[in-house]
């Protein structure tokens, strides 16, 4: 019996490790095989670094690689200004139907990637913009905004709102008080709803693959097309890279959005009145 | 009223269909210390706000100085705010909290510096410049609070519950601390408790509020020894307030007929014999005999006496049922046992008559 009871105990940790694992294991199997020497194939025949200088030296693929950073740069700051100004406004106006409003803005993270896509596509070349990193940037900062939106409206909605009253008695003006005192308090929610942006700009390939040019792929395209045809011996080293970057960003972002929840914790609870 | 500086006029204001004032008036004296004082709800931080000019008001007008402020916005009022949970900026040390105010009116960067440092030394807290509000203590947070809205010289400073969040101790010490504070700055406070023992401590007039209205505004002696209202009587102090009807008028003295027995308290305008009145008697004014005493004739039952430390609490039973507390100095010893018939009395002007039926 005690035997048993032993044995249950485990059991949580262990589904949680095998739970674990199906996530993990195929991402780490990639990571180690980028440093195999055997380009292609799942047999391990020694390590190397090659495919990393090998990579870099690619000039397609660091091409692809340049237009993925330009796009999500791009479309994360057009998201940040737009998304952030649109929870200010879903936050603070009185319109009616702002619920809907709301569902609308962050429609986009709902509807199929390859419906947005197609639609985006058509819309471009039914406006006559033609397909390239103008495209593209349009293209990441539609599905950018929801992020962004959602983080920062979460942020404003749990902020007191006596800070900026307390700036308005002092004397300062509307527009001065939110620049002094409401925004330095979401940044955190801003800068973290950036980063998870941009690491969802970064690996996108679908909305990409239907608005990007030929001469303009971002890099998870270049790397999608590449498959079709002929796998590279960098492929598993690209996509390491990829991943790192990435995690960085969502790791970031997380950690920033948790500093910036736990000082607001310790200024003090916020007692209701009228 | 002479050298007003701050006057309210027939202020309401309803949220969402609920009336939160209904038709308040007050006027305020250069340099005076008023209290709302109120229960919870009764719309005295409603109030504040309207002044402040962070809530407009539905009717009503708000004078500053004799001008109508009422459309100001709150940046353009003399007026500054304590707010209840200070509401420090968490992204700004202290002295740039401090500061604030004066960096919006382009005051030169020595000149904040030097006016912060003065501030910080009058609320006794010098070199606290470079901390973080979270690194402040609770007294602290309010210290900077205050001297944060006292920096710019308001006409009249608003202070919302600003020692609401403090533990007793400290309470007691912020309550002398902050009177001195207006006694020196000669600022005109408004402020806003639902502590009655804070509000009579500290206040020049206290104003009594309940559901939107002022029951009575007057002195802290005023509200306390003379109550105009049944819930003024209830609120203000502790005592016992008995029903009854006005049995006559002989000179300065109203005798009134209770369920309980009959009882004396000195006349009030507005007392008619025949009609109904409540006399209120505050708990440590009531007395006990083993004889009838003074003309009056409440017999009651001694139920307990309770230590609560500087105070005896007897409890006593009237012939109704009716429950009332005398508190008193008296060593236990000395008092009747529970069990005991007694009859309660009192000084015939402790006592305050509140003439007219229950509302």
């Amino acid at each position: 019996m005690k035997l048993l009871r032993r044995a249950a105990r485990l059991i949580p940790g262990f589904y949680l490790l095998l739970t674990l694992a199906f996530i993990y294991l195929p991402v780490l199997v990639v990571i180690a095989f980028s440093f195999n020497q055997q380009p292609k194939g799942l047999m391990w025949t020694g390590f190397t670094t090659q495919w990393y200088p090998q990579l870099f030296a690619n000039r397609q693929i660091m091409e692809s690689f340049m237009n993925s950073l330009v796009v999500a740069l791009w479309s994360c700051l057009i998201a940040a200004v737009v998304g952030s100004v649109g929870a200010v406004g879903l936050c603070r106006g009185k319109l009616r139907g702002n619920a809907l409003l709301e569902g609308a803005a962050t429609l986009p993270i709902m509807v199929p990637e390859i419906v947005l896509g197609l639609a985006l596509m058509t819309t471009f070349s039914l406006v006559g913009i033609p397909r390239g990193m103008l495209t593209l940037v349009l293209s990441h900062s539609a599905f950018c905004i929801p992020y962004i939106l959602l983080i920062v409206r979460a942020r404003l909605a749990g902020l007191d709102p006596a800070y900026e009253e307390a700036a308005r008695d002092l004397g300062a003006g509307p527009l001065r008080a939110f620049w002094d005192v409401t925004v330095p308090l979401i940044a955190p929610a801003i800068l973290s709803g950036v980063l998870l942006a941009f690491a969802m700009s970064l690996d996108d390939v679908v909305i990409s693959y239907y608005v990007s040019g030929a001469e303009s792929p971002t890099f998870p395209v270049y790397v999608y097309s590449k498959l079709k045809t002929d796998v590279p011996p960098t492929i598993n080293a690209m996509a390491t890279v990829t991943l790192g970057v990435t995690f960085l960003a969502v790791a970031l972002s997380r950690l920033i959005n948790f500093r910036g929840e736990k000082k607001e914790e310790q200024n003090g609870p916020v007692p209701a009145n009228l | 009223m002479e050298n007003c500086l701050l006057r309210v006029e027939n202020l309401t204001k309803s949220f969402e269909g609920t009336s939160v004032l209904r038709g308040l008036s007050l006027s305020v004296a250069q340099g005076e210390f008023v209290t709302l004082l109120g229960p919870s709800g009764c719309g005295k931080t409603t109030t504040l706000r309207i002044i402040a000019g962070l809530t407009a008001p539905d009717q009503g007008r708000v004078f500053l100085d004799g001008r109508d402020v009422t459309s100001l916005p709150p940046e353009q009022r003399p007026v500054n705010t304590v707010f209840q949970n200070y509401a420090l900026f968490p992204h700004m040390n202290v002295g740039r909290n401090i500061g604030y105010g004066l960096r919006l009116q382009r005051t030169p960067r020595g000149e904040i510096a030097r006016r912060v440092k003065e501030m910080l030394e009058l609320v006794q807290l010098p070199g606290f410049e470079n901390r973080m509000p979270q690194q402040l203590s609770g007294g602290q947070r309010q210290r900077v609070a205050i001297a944060r809205a006292v920096v710019l010289g308001p006409k009249v400073l608003l202070l919302d519950e600003p020692l609401g969040a403090l533990d007793l101790k400290l309470r007691q010490q912020m309550q002398g601390e902050l009177k001195q504070l207006q006694k020196r700055l000669g600022i005109t406070f408004v402020y806003i408790t639902h502590d009655q023992e804070e509000a009579l401590n500290m206040s020049d007039r206290i104003a009594v509020m309940n559901q939107g209205q002022f029951e009575q505004v007057g002195t802290p002696e005023q509200v306390y020894e003379r109550p105009q209202t049944r819930f003024v009587a209830g609120f203000v102090g502790e005592g016992s307030l008995f029903e009854g009807v006005v049995e006559a008028i002989e000179g300065e003295t109203v005798r009134l007929r209770a369920p309980s027995g009959l009882m004396l308290a000195p006349l009030r305008p507005g007392a008619q014999v025949g009609q109904p009145a409540a006399v209120s008697v505050h708990a440590e004014r009531l007395r006990y005999a083993a004889q009838p005493h003074n003309g009056f004739h409440l017999p009651a039952r001694v139920k307990s006496h309770r230590f609560a430390g500087s105070l005896l609490r007897t409890e006593l039973e009237l012939s109704t049922g009716e429950i009332v507390h005398a508190s008193g100095l008296e060593p236990v010893s000395s008092l009747p046992p529970p069990g005991c018939q007694v009859y309660l009395y009192w000084a015939r002007a402790s006592a305050a008559l509140i003439p007219g039926d229950k509302p």
